[in-house]
């Protein structure tokens, strides 16, 4: 009876199922294969921007060949990702990065660093990833170029102080090209008492 | 009724028992204590941080006791106890980046005890466990990490043999733990930790485990050996942990081997 038991102990031990990702052929066709699933399976927006997918394999499947270069591979692979039309997917390889950079080439430019240089000049102040200053007309000014710079609680206490007795305040967060949610809360917090 | 004096004298194994008037004791109950540290392979893959898996290596430190309980005559039931500690460093298969992990888990359990000859003796019963800890990939940038937090009731077994080789003294012994049911922390693919740990109202994401959502097993096969006055143990050790909740994959395989000591300390009966 125990043998039994631990005959049965020892069987659930080696049957317990294995829990892999796929593997993938290293071929033209198991690579496009794979990009096409990651993205099938995590990519959330195909519904928001009515994209359908299964038509973009279609498309690009024809492109691929088993005798095709890297080179060629990832040029048909990054022509994939452009029909997300999504600044956030980049595909790296050693040579390049395969980008769509269009949502912001597309459109007129909005920030000239040399303008804001007239008014934010050489004598602002900077706490963490903030550069700040009293503008002339007594209207508060703090730019915020990257979410990926860091920004602490004591640096926006004293900034916002410092600002505390202007008119106004302008917040410019243009030519940001994104970072950590932590940082973009913390300050999004002060304009706010709500958490949600 | 035994007057019980507990520990009066302890004897690592295999050392002269000189020191203890065996005429005043009798030997009742053995804390039985193999500490051991280990080195191997990793492999390792949690996809709410990467659709790849990720190889290296992992560091662990394992102690395993067995002490026996005075219940039933003191040789049918015994409490076990397993601590573990790792830490893992792992590579992407473009080795293009890195994982590392770290994780803490500690089991109580009771198992009962067959004598099936004066030398094999076969344990069985459950644990329960707590675990904690959490992989950290390096080039993530907003969802870095994934928590490892969880508790389990575990099914355990333990078999060990008294042989000799050239009239050299050695144990061999096996010992398993399956997870059978258990609670863990599951987010949902694409719930961030941003949104689970800082947004009121935002509800701490758990998931019940069992064998099918949750196939994992740790087994260890040791050899213990006498020498220069220690008991000496060299094992292998397989873990294999994996879960499958809300759309989100992981595992996570080491195949390590330890080497440790082995402490057999003795609780002794007054006559």
């Amino acid at each position: 009876m125990q043998c039994l038991a631990w005959s049965l102990f020892i069987l659930l031990g080696l049957c317990a199922s294995c829990i892999r990702p796929d593997e993938a052929k290293d071929t033209p066709q198991g690579n496009f294969d794979a990009l096409w699933t990651i993205l099938d399976r995590g990519y959330c927006f195909f519904e928001d921007k009515h994209i359908d997918w299964d038509a973009v394999y279609d498309k690009y499947k024809s492109r691929i060949s088993p005798d095709m270069s890297d080179e060629g591979l990832f040029e048909v692979l990054c022509d994939m990702l452009t029909e997300l039309k999504d600044g956030h997917v980049n595909l790296s390889s050693n040579a390049n990065l395969g980008r769509y950079w269009a949502w912001y080439e597309d459109y007129p430019v909005a920030f000239y660093p040399s303008i804001q240089d007239v008014y934010l000049g050489t004598d602002y102040r900077i706490a963490g990833g903030l550069k700040y200053k009293i503008l002339s007309d007594n209207i508060g000014y703090i730019s915020y170029s990257s979410f990926a710079d860091a920004v602490g609680d004591s640096g926006l206490n004293e900034a916002l102080s410092y600002l505390a007795i202007c008119d106004g305040l302008i917040l410019d967060i243009r030519n940001n090209s994104g970072g950590s949610l932590v940082y973009s809360s913390r300050i999004a917090s002060r304009f706010t008492d709500k958490n949600n | 009724m035994l007057n019980l004096t507990y520990a009066q004298q302890i004897l690592p194994a295999g050392t002269s028992a000189d020191v203890i008037n065996y005429a005043d004791v009798n030997p009742c109950r053995v804390r039985h204590i193999a500490t051991t540290l280990g080195v191997g392979y990793l492999n390792e893959y949690d996809s709410y941080l990467s659709p790849w898996e990720y190889e290296g290596v992992e560091f662990r430190l394992h102690q395993e006791l067995y002490r026996d309980l005075s219940w039933q005559g003191g040789n049918r039931w015994a409490f076990q106890r397993i601590l573990q500690g790792r830490i893992g460093y792992s590579e992407s298969p473009a080795e293009d980046n890195i994982t590392a992990s770290l994780l803490l888990s500690a089991q109580w359990g009771l198992l009962h005890k067959w004598l099936l000859s004066p030398k094999w003796q076969v344990m069985g019963g459950a644990t329960g466990e707590l675990q904690l800890g959490g992989l950290y990939n390096m080039r993530n940038g907003n969802n870095p990490g994934s928590l490892r937090l969880g508790i389990h009731l575990n099914a355990s077994g333990m078999t060990s043999y008294d042989f000799s080789m050239w009239n050299y003294p050695l144990r061999a012994s096996y010992s398993i733990q399956i997870p059978v049911v258990g609670c863990v922390f599951a987010p949902h693919y694409g719930e961030s930790y941003y949104e689970i740990f800082t947004v009121d109202g935002h509800d701490f994401p758990t998931s019940m485990t069992w064998m099918g959502n949750h196939p994992s097993c740790t087994q260890r096969f040791s050899i213990d050996v006498p020498f220069m006055k220690t008991t000496w143990r060299f094992s292998y050790l397989m873990d294999i942990q994996q879960s499958r909740l809300h759309d989100l994959e992981s595992h996570s395989y080491s195949h390590l081997f330890m080497v440790g000591c082995v402490v057999d300390l003795y609780s002794l009966i007054k006559r």
